[in-house]
């Protein structure tokens, strides 16, 4: 056949392979092969070079031996290296393929040794691709005739192995994206699966209040599922996704719905940022808090309507103790007094009780109405000191209070905030021992207040009340405790302390109900001081 | 002669409490254990002073207070609230209705004999 004929059929076949394959591996391999029959060579390689690397493709005939073979790879190496044009190319064998037989018919001797050496580069329009390096053993060379065959056959090389390089990096990519792809669908099947799953109903809308997710309980609860009235939705929609925006974006609120059914949901906001600190949304998280609330309900109900009922026997107790006591049906001797008196404090601690209880379900329940005015803290701070002042005396405690001249009136119930104080105060006197000191003092602070109706933080004076006491402490983990309801410390204090451990709850209830504060500071053996805030009346007042 | 107090209110040993107080004090005291009992007794026996009980049966204080408050034969009568509720709320009904003072159970017999005394003129 002509060495014409020959090409043009490698040609046409090398065609339909680069049309035919989108992987470099098969069509090396193919090249290597056909390399060595075209040629007659005995040895060859394609080398293939992406920046510093160079992948090696090794053919072999049939009958070469494995000394032959490392010393062509050998060879190849340290070829690659003379020719790079980086200090150092990285250098890695990628397949060796050995022909089916040999091309020509010639054996090799175990003896062979290399001989001539021939090196092609593989070029796309200036880009450097590989090479192509083809040997044989000593005492062979390339035929005449094969020469052209050569230099044609890797002139052909060149852009067939560019078209398939080309289409193997599209092939990779594209199935790359489609693996991202899919595992992105898998992420959002597995998210979109928990969130309906969840109990909780959870939307989430983007920086215009517009819904971009909705899940099954939150569909369910606002009862969308049976009651498909357009404009119910509506409605429904607009209370939940109002918000009255706190100052981290935070907020909570109770939604009653009232059609179908009357239930409460609780709502709680959460803003949603990306990496940059951007709002790209809200979560509202919805719980059905109806059972909860009717319960709480019931719970202020009891403890309103209980109290209620125990103050009409109380006051038929009280009041026969006392006529009685009073000496007003006749005389009494000393033992009978003295039980009366017993059964008289303890009634009186009852009837305490009882209304601590009732004010405690009021606070709780929200039911208190603050009558608020501008008041001037000094006239209640000596109100209160003077009604107490003979409780200390009797223990020879001393109280001391220093109360500036230019204290602001402050924005405050005075009635409930005389009972806060009393409260404190009448705790300091109680823990503090024998011939000890109480302080009272006054003072003020500016704060960063952000108020509900506003996003602005705006700064807001506060008057700081302080009630300092030389009693035995309250450790920190005690502290905690002190502001729940019913709690008590340890028992030694108990036996002397005779209430229930709702005083400083409500207090902290007022404060709060004030926008003030309740804290103490204190340290085990080192005394107690219990303080307050209440908001300067100025800072209330719209500017 | 001893003036007279009305004492309307349901709790029997409330009453009998109450009564014994004042009669030491010096006081005739008739009492009703209703509301309606209350109104026929405030209207028939011409008391000096009412002490009132709002949650009643039959007619509650309240309305028994502005019957007698706003009949121009009975209204100088002077009437005070007897309530075992604390809320303000009831304080400022009590004002509305026109009684004249008002007393939360339990009281005190000092804070109750000294508002009598001084609705009485005494």
């Amino acid at each position: 056949m002509k060495s014409e004929n020959i090409l043009n059929d490698i040609i046409n076949e090398m065609n339909r392979m680069t049309v035919a394959l989108d992987d470099t591996e098969p069509f090396i391999k193919w090249a290597v092969e056909n390399a060595l029959t075209v040629t007659c060579c005995d040895m060859c390689a394609i080398v293939l070079i992406n920046l510093n690397n160079a992948a090696i493709s090794y053919g072999f005939r049939k009958s070469c031996g494995n000394e032959l073979k490392a010393s062509f790879k050998n060879t190849v190496k340290t070829k690659l290296q003379d020719l790079s044009f980086f200090d150092s190319l990285n250098v890695y064998d990628l397949a060796s393929y050995v022909s089916s037989d040999d091309p020509d018919e010639r054996q090799m001797k175990d003896s062979a040794e290399m001989g001539q050496f021939v090196v092609k580069t593989l070029k796309h329009k200036e880009t450097l691709i590989g090479y192509c390096i083809f040997a044989w053993t000593n005492g062979w060379e390339i035929a005449s005739n094969k020469a052209d065959l050569l230099s044609g056959y890797c002139d052909q090389l060149s852009p067939a192995l560019n078209t398939i390089m080309g289409k193997a990096i599209i092939h990779n990519q594209s199935y790359l994206l489609e693996e991202r792809k899919k595992s992105a669908e898998d992420e959002r099947k597995k998210l979109s699966v928990i969130i309906d799953g969840m109990k909780e109903g959870l939307i989430i809308v983007d920086e215009n209040n517009h819904i971009m997710t909705m899940n099954k309980s939150a569909c369910e609860m606002l009862e969308f599922h049976n009651y498909t009235d357009a404009r119910y939705a509506k409605e429904i929609l607009a209370d939940v996704l109002k918000y009255e925006q706190c100052a981290d974006g935070h907020g909570e609120e109770d939604i009653l719905i009232t059609v179908p059914v009357v239930k409460t949901i609780h709502k709680s906001v959460s803003p949603i940022y990306d990496a940059s600190k951007r709002m790209l949304g809200r979560a509202l998280l919805l719980t059905d808090v109806t059972k909860e609330r009717e319960f709480e309900q019931m719970k202020v109900d009891f403890v309103s309507i209980a109290s209620h009922e125990f103050r009409t026997p109380i006051t038929a107790i009280k009041e026969a103790i006392s006529l009685v006591n009073e000496e007003m049906m006749g005389p009494l001797n000393d033992k009978q007094k003295k039980c009366l008196d017993i059964a008289m404090k303890d009634t009186e601690r009852l009837a305490d009780l009882v209304k601590d209880l009732f004010k405690i379900s009021q606070i709780e329940s929200g039911k208190i109405e603050l009558k608020r005015s501008a008041i001037a803290l000094a006239f209640v701070i000596r109100e209160v000191v003077e009604k107490l002042r003979p409780k200390a005396e009797k223990k020879n405690i001393e109280i001391v209070h220093k109360i500036p001249q230019d204290i602001p009136g402050v924005f405050a119930d005075p009635h409930q905030i005389s009972s806060v104080l009393r409260n404190i105060m009448d705790n300091a006197i109680k823990f503090t021992p024998e011939g000890g000191r109480v302080t009272l003092d006054v003072g003020s602070r500016t704060l960063d207040v952000t108020p509900a109706t506003s996003h602005v933080p705006r700064p807001t004076s506060h008057v700081v009340v302080s009630v300092t006491d030389t009693g035995p402490g309250i450790t920190a983990e005690d502290q905690e405790k002190l502001f729940h309801k019913f709690s008590q410390l340890d028992s030694s204090i108990r036996r002397e302390s005779t209430g229930a451990g709702l005083g400083l709850a409500i207090a902290k209830g007022i404060v709060e109900m004030h926008g003030g504060e309740i804290w103490i500071e204190s340290e085990k053996g080192k005394g107690a001081a219990f303080k307050f805030t209440l908001p300067v009346y100025n800072s209330i007042e719209p500017r | 002669m001893a003036k007279k107090i009305l004492i309307v209110d349901d709790e029997q040993h409330v009453v009998d409490v109450v009564k014994m107080r004042l009669e030491v004090s010096g006081y005739e005291v008739i009492a009703a254990y209703d509301g309606q009992e209350g109104l026929r007794m405030a209207r028939d026996e011409k008391p000096d002073l009412i002490i009132l009980d709002v949650m009643l049966p039959k007619i509650d204080g309240y309305k028994i207070c502005r019957m007698i408050k706003f009949d121009p034969k009975y209204k100088h009568t002077p009437i005070i609230m007897f309530t075992a509720r604390a809320q303000e709320s009831d304080m400022q009904l009590s004002k509305e209705v026109g009684a004249d003072s008002y007393l939360t159970k339990p009281f005190e017999p000092k804070i109750l004999m000294g508002k009598i005394k001084e609705l009485l003129g005494e």
